[in-house]
């Protein structure tokens, strides 16, 4: 697993941005997947509270994109 | 470098308690100044707080409590302004020199919100979004939850105060969406799972129907399968060879091919009821063969387990009591996750002493229930996923067998089976079910068997045989066709699961990283407080034998109060031993570090009312820890602070300190919610101008109460302004009587200091005082007005009373020339004119 640390210098917004950026090194199509859903994933959890709709939204989103994925004939990568 | 702002204005009016119509509160902080402002109880003091967090947060968490029958949308406004419209004017200073920011917010009487920009910032609502910081404003509710909320509780609003909790919201949903059973749910991966399986059975029943025909047909074995377009050339070159078919296959692939069509062909040449009895039976017999794909030792496998599986559950069910007492222990064990029972050898119902540890015992129990549930899970996974399942499928309706809809059992099964919850009889009867539907396969095979024999016998063999090839024919067309499609399901079935299984190990694996890094941050950022934190809670307490402690869990985001000292001894819960005033002070040391420490937009922050549970001591000590250490400019990396507080003594600390170098007092009066608030500068020239309004139009009546407001706030402005000393219980006395008592401790301290030859008025101010003005006041107001037997004077007489009362606070001022102008300003005591030399008398150094 790769060493990966948050700046404490950068905003979360920033911080955020250099994780995805990161985890796409070893999965493009998989953390692409991730950044497009950033904004459903935020919604998962606010404040300390739990949202399952948001949940079911998110992976809803999740499982459509990797159908496309697999329709494309784009190659697959291993994460 | 962004620039973080300061609070420069703060104007309201109809907002809670504020009524002001037509003439907002306004209060003007200053940047470079510990801003205090005091008001006593009922004042509006808090609605000043609950105004900037509207502003900036859109709620008021005291009414987010109330209940929807409480309507806590009817309370935002001042119920008595005439517009039920709250409107809110915060103006923000820039800390590097740009231009000021102005924000209005409205609420009107709908509960609509707007927010506009007065000073041109392209958006408003962002901006104030931008001020949302856990640190900005603070009450004493915030502290005391701190300290007595669960690790967890404490841990999130910790994660909030360092400026972590987008980190922490985030780390949370990302372990929500990575949880595998959630995920198993969410993408469906057992539905694809379980057609991903029936496309293999299609697959294997198709290719034994293949393997068969084909051979009966061409009277070779099927064995290459990448060959199958050939192997359809081979069906069609058979059939095509029988001279009766000819005509039906040259030049035609076995797609092309109409079964159907030859067999009405053969049926118009070649007529009779037994032909097509045999067509039947030879349907009947591939119809049962095809039911061997589903293998019966494995079929007898499965029904071992899940029978095994039964008698698991059946025993662990024995050991639990149902599910009201599932729902008891669940209560107890959040009595003990939150921290609300702590004593964990006495039972939460009884309070009997006990021999064992009673969270053990609650978690012991539970376990047996979560261990029912996951064998109930094991069960239905199992049953779900099972060959058994398929093999009933396919023998219920399977056409041989004629099995009556009303007859079949599957649905039935399935349901049980599908819960998890399947008693022995029922799981036996399952069984008894299962070796009949393949007692009856066996037996009908058999008879369907013999009675193809008996049908070849009797019908002339070329008919036999071509019926045979034909409808062979067709079988091998149709399973060529049912192979295909159900390999093509299974691919495409199987890259759904497959690209599914990546995403979980993804997703897994990005969850792990994020929260590795948001636990490293978070320790990092409670270490670059610790020593801040400790040596504030030190200067506030004085104590050095009292040492808090914060310690995040590492793998959680649980955040422990310990006492790493306390008096010699260590590692002590803190809960347990800091008396409130110390729990308080932990608080405020752990919120203030933070605050200093964070760089977020708001370089202020709010404190409203933090002192209550602390001595005189110890509200001067923190006090002073602001003034000295955390405000800006004299801390270049300090905030600005805004500290309301209803308390006496602390407000003598502020009138003090008024004007002095880094400190900028304002002091509320009025009498809300109805009429107005205003500050006191605001509001003695307002008192004024209206008392000379109503006196000029001869409203004695309507003049009198404002004059006694004015006289008590100038008196008192004298009290406080020379530190005249004044009776403990002075505050308490009859208020009625409020003039003669200030004027009685006025004129008691003035008197003392004469005696004592330390008085600072000079002797004309002396005289004045008290030839002049204090018997015009005690003649024309405190002998009518406080003894109740006078009449109404007249208007001339009452503007008398005004003039004196102004001219007697002119005896408690000097002329200051520091330059070349001159300054009126106050005498610091009846004893000193200057501030310094009251400073080093009054206060020991911090």
């Amino acid at each position: 697993m790769a060493d990966f640390y948050f700046d404490g210098n950068k905003n979360p917004s920033e911080n955020f941005k250099a994780f995805l950026e990161l985890i796409k090194a070893d999965a493009p199509h998989m953390a692409a997947i991730l950044h497009d859903n950033w904004d459903a994933l935020v919604a998962v959890v606010r404040k300390g509270q739990r949202d399952s709709r948001a949940r079911s939204e998110f992976n809803a989103s999740v499982a459509a994109a990797l159908d496309s994925l697999v329709r494309s004939d784009e190659p697959k990568e291993s994460t | 470098m962004m620039p973080r702002y300061f609070l420069k204005r703060l104007a309201v009016e109809g907002f809670r308690g504020i009524n002001n119509e037509n003439a907002p509160l306004d209060i003007k902080f200053e940047p470079n100044s510990v801003n205090s402002v005091f008001a006593v109880n009922g004042i509006g003091k808090s609605s000043i707080f609950e105004a900037l967090c509207f502003a900036i947060h859109g709620t008021i968490p005291k009414l987010e409590l109330l209940q929807a029958q409480e309507r806590p949308q009817d309370y935002y406004c001042n119920r008595f302004h005439s517009k039920k419209t709250a409107s809110i004017l915060i103006e923000f200073q820039p800390d590097d020199g740009t231009s000021d920011v102005s924000v209005l917010v409205v609420r009107d009487a709908d509960g609509n919100r707007t927010v506009v920009s007065p000073s041109g910032h392209t958006d408003p609502e962002a901006f104030l979004m931008t001020l949302k910081e856990a640190f900005a404003l603070l009450d004493y509710k915030t502290f005391a939850r701190f300290i007595e909320e669960s690790p967890l509780e404490r841990g999130r609003t910790f994660s909030a105060l360092l400026g972590l909790a987008e980190y922490s919201d985030c780390r949370q949903a990302l372990q929500s969406v990575s949880d595998t059973r959630v995920l198993n749910t969410d993408l469906e991966t057992k539905v694809i799972s379980t057609i991903v399986d029936n496309a293999k059975t299609g697959v294997q029943s198709a290719l034994l129907t293949m393997r068969s025909s084909y051979e009966k047909v061409t009277g070779k074995p099927l064995e290459d399968l990448d060959k199958l377009d050939e192997c359809a050339n081979d069906v069609t070159t058979g059939l095509g060879n029988v001279e009766l078919l000819k005509s039906q296959f040259s030049d035609k692939t076995l797609d092309d091919i109409d079964f159907d069509e030859i067999k009405s062909a053969i049926k118009t040449a070649e007529g009779g009821e037994k032909r097509r009895e045999l067509e039947k039976t030879i349907e009947s017999i591939s119809a049962l063969e095809a039911l061997a794909v589903h293998d019966h030792a494995v079929v007898t496998a499965e029904q071992q387990k899940i029978g095994g599986l039964i008698d698991d559950l059946k025993k662990l069910l024995e050991s639990t009591r149902g599910d009201l007492f599932k729902r008891l222990f669940e209560s107890a064990r959040e009595l003990f996750t939150k921290g609300v029972w702590t004593e964990d050898k006495k039972c939460p119902l009884c309070e009997s002493e006990l021999s064992s540890s009673i969270s053990g015992h609650v978690n012991e129990q539970l376990n047996q229930y979560a261990e029912v549930a996951t064998k109930m899970s094991e069960i239905s996974d199992t049953w779900k996923s099972s060959v058994w399942k398929r093999y009933l499928s396919a023998h219920e309706t399977a056409a041989p067998l004629e099995i009556e809809l009303q007859n079949r059992q599957l649905s039935v099964l399935d349901r049980k089976f599908s819960s998890g919850n399947v008693l022995n009889d029922e799981w036996s009867e399952a069984v008894k079910w299962t070796s009949s539907l393949t007692g009856k396969v066996a037996e009908i095979l058999e008879d369907v068997q013999c009675r193809k024999n008996a049908l070849e016998k009797e019908l002339p063999p070329s008919l036999v045989q071509l019926t045979e090839q034909v409808e062979y024919g067709r079988q091998f067309k149709d399973a060529l066709k049912l192979y295909r499609d159900n390999k093509q399901k299974e691919a495409t079935q199987q890259a759904r699961l497959d690209i599914r299984e990546k995403w979980k190990e993804f997703i897994s694996t990005a969850t792990t990283i994020f929260a590795n890094a948001e636990a490293t941050l978070s320790k990092a950022r409670i270490k670059s407080i610790d020593a801040d934190y400790k040596s504030m809670f030190r200067e506030i307490m004085k104590v050095g034998d009292v040492i808090p402690n914060l310690q995040r869990a590492s793998d959680r985001e649980d955040l422990h109060v310990q006492l790493s000292d306390f008096h010699g001894q260590h590692k002590l819960s803190a809960r347990a031993l800091l008396s409130e005033s110390y729990r308080n002070a932990l608080a405020i040391s752990v919120f203030l570090a933070a605050a200093l420490k964070h760089s977020g937009k708001p370089r202020f922050v709010v404190l409203d009312d933090v002192t209550s549970s602390f001595d005189a001591g110890h509200q001067y000590w923190l006090m002073e820890l602001i003034r000295t250490k955390l405000q800006q400019p004299l801390n270049v990396n300090g905030l600005q602070f805004i500290i309301l507080s209803h308390d006496g003594l602390l407000e003598k600390y502020f009138d003090r300190l008024d004007g002095t170098v880094g400190w900028h007092h304002n002091k509320l009066q009025g009498s809300p919610p109805m009429g107005a608030i205003l500050h006191q500068a605001q509001g003695a020239e307002r008192l004024k101008t209206n008392i000379t309004s109503l006196l000029d139009a001869g409203q004695v009546t309507l003049a009198e109460p404002l004059i006694r407001q004015y006289l008590e706030y100038k008196l008192q402005q004298i009290i406080r302004r020379v530190d005249i000393p004044v009776p403990i219980d002075f505050a308490i006395k009859d208020t009625k009587r409020m003039v003669s008592n200030c004027l009685e401790a006025i004129t008691c301290a003035i008197e003392l200091h004469k005696k004592a030859e330390t008085l600072v008025l000079s002797e004309q101010q002396y005289v004045d005082i008290d030839t002049s003005h204090v018997p015009a006041i005690i003649g024309n107001w405190v002998s009518h007005y406080e003894t109740g037997s006078g009449s109404s004077l007249s208007a001339l007489v009452l503007i008398g009373v005004i003039d004196s009362i102004d001219a007697l606070a002119e005896c408690f001022k000097y002329d200051d020339q520091p330059g070349d102008s001159t300054v009126r300003r106050w005498y610091k005591s009846l004893d000193n004119r200057t501030h310094q030399g009251l400073q080093s008398r009054r206060y020991p150094t911090a």
